[in-house]
């Protein structure tokens, strides 16, 4: 009896895993083998195209391709900057210079904190450092925190009037700074604990040896890619 | 079983004519070009012709103002450009399926990647601009959202204008120099098993290109990208 019991619970066992294994196969082909077979048969599809009669083309030597890529590439060529540029990486707070199309400096910077700054219920800011091509339109060495109205908010103070003196910071942003408009700047900082973290208000953090050299290399008109 | 052996079949024949469709409306599209008379055959004539299109395509988009996204299957690079400039250039570690529609004649390829697609609709588990949110009440305490500092493997996955759909799965780094091996089986089969029971247009067909690329590269990519923006790809 008890060997019937034990040959029975054996085989349903068995046939357990089989029609397991059987079940586990069919879902693996419904989620892997049918999209395979899909993208194999329309690349067949697409592989059998019945050339057109119509009007005859000159022809195409591989001579007349490689002059034309000549002559591409140069274009492209000659979009790429000339001169020193910057390209800004917010995501992961670095940054890269180049010089003669050559990379000259490479470090960590700090980008705007991503912070929508709420006061009162009614102003609001959103401290972002802002993407796309840029150019370097002022150069100041120690230059002079102007303070804007969301660092009087954002300390829940009194917004003061446009020439308050209390709107004058000396000392804050580094040795130098460039001004890439909108009130956007690329400058030093206090806080070099926090450079390659996103924690300004939108303007570029960097440290004063990378500051220096970005500040002596880039002149006015110069390129400042932010992605 | 039977019941569902058959269902799978039936299924089966149902996504082929879906794909037959799908194939049918690409070769009925006027063609971008007609550079029938070359000996597409050769391969140095074919590296060349598709060469052009993408130094072409390239230059297309230098003229825009924002920045575009670039898949080169060939270098397996993947790049962000903006006024001609590759501003990121990633490399992509793994790409399936292998050869991504490369068996394809010169009018086919023109109409497919001879000029710039636009990202119809994207979806990724990462917002594009991470804004937190902070409230200042003169007199009372600041209220700061918590950022959740634990963050799911990012995820990325968007149909272009010309029905070719692209899901990046990202590879976590190790340590400094060394990524994740990657799960190109699990990944495939997760993002099929997802769509067929989320996607409501799960049944019309459309290829899918499956690329592995580090995930802060890729966060860099995905970030940097505006609404809508316009791709290139060169396989």
């Amino acid at each position: 009896m008890e060997k019937e019991t034990r040959k029975r619970t054996l085989i349903i066992g068995a046939w357990t895993l089989v029609v397991a294994f059987c079940f586990f196969c069919l879902i693996f082909g419904f989620f892997i083998w049918i999209p395979t077979i899909q993208y194999t048969y329309f690349q067949k599809k697409l592989s059998h195209v019945d050339a057109v009669d119509t009007v005859v083309y000159p022809q195409v030597s591989l001579a007349n391709l490689k002059e034309t890529t000549a002559l591409l590439e140069a274009k492209l060529e000659k979009m790429n900057p000339v001169r020193a540029y910057i390209v800004i990486n917010t995501s992961e707070n670095t940054f890269k210079l180049f010089k003669n199309k050559k990379l000259i400096r490479s470090g960590i910077c700090s980008t705007g904190s991503l912070v929508e700054l709420e006061v009162e219920n009614e102003k609001k800011w959103v401290f972002e450092t802002p993407k796309g091509v840029f150019t370097v339109k002022g150069k100041v060495t120690n230059p002079v925190w102007r303070k804007p109205d969301w660092a009087f908010a954002e300390e829940g103070l009194p917004i003061p009037s446009a020439n308050d003196p209390s709107r004058y910071e000396y000392g804050v942003l580094g040795d130098f700074a460039l001004s890439i408009g909108n009130g956007y700047l690329i400058h030093g900082t206090l806080y070099q604990r926090f450079l390659g973290l996103a924690v300004t208000h939108g303007c570029v953090r960097l440290n004063d040896a990378d500051l220096e050299i970005v500040y002596e290399t880039l002149p006015l008109g110069a390129q400042v890619f932010i992605y | 079983m039977g019941f569902l052996g058959l269902m799978i079949i039936i299924y089966g024949f149902y996504s082929i004519q879906k794909t037959h469709q799908a194939a049918q409306r690409i070769l009925s599209t006027e063609q971008v070009e007609n550079p029938l008379n070359m000996d597409w055959n050769d391969g140095d004539i074919r590296t060349a012709y598709k060469q052009n299109i993408w130094l072409k395509n390239q230059l297309a988009l230098s003229r825009e103002t924002v920045m575009s996204l670039g898949i080169n299957l060939k270098d397996s690079i993947i790049q962000i450009q903006l006024n001609g400039l590759a501003l990121i250039q990633s490399p992509i570690y793994h790409y399936q399926p292998e050869n991504f529609l490369s068996e394809m004649p010169a009018p086919v390829y023109s109409a497919f990647f001879g000029t710039p697609a636009s990202i119809l609709h994207e979806y990724s588990n990462i917002p594009k601009r991470p804004i937190r949110k902070k409230k200042v009440i003169p007199g009372a305490e600041t209220v700061e959202e918590k950022v959740d500092t634990i963050s799911p493997a990012f995820h990325w996955e968007f149909m272009m204008d010309h029905q070719l759909k692209v899901v990046i799965n990202t590879l976590k780094s190790v340590n400094d120099s060394v990524l994740e091996a990657p799960n190109l089986a699990k990944d495939k089969f997760r993002y099929h098993f997802i769509q067929a029971f989320e996607n409501q247009d799960s049944l019309g067909y459309y290829p899918v290109l499956f690329l592995w690329i580090k995930e802060t590269e890729t966060k860099a990519l995905y970030r940097a990208l505006p609404e809508h923006a316009k791709v290139i790809l060169r396989n």
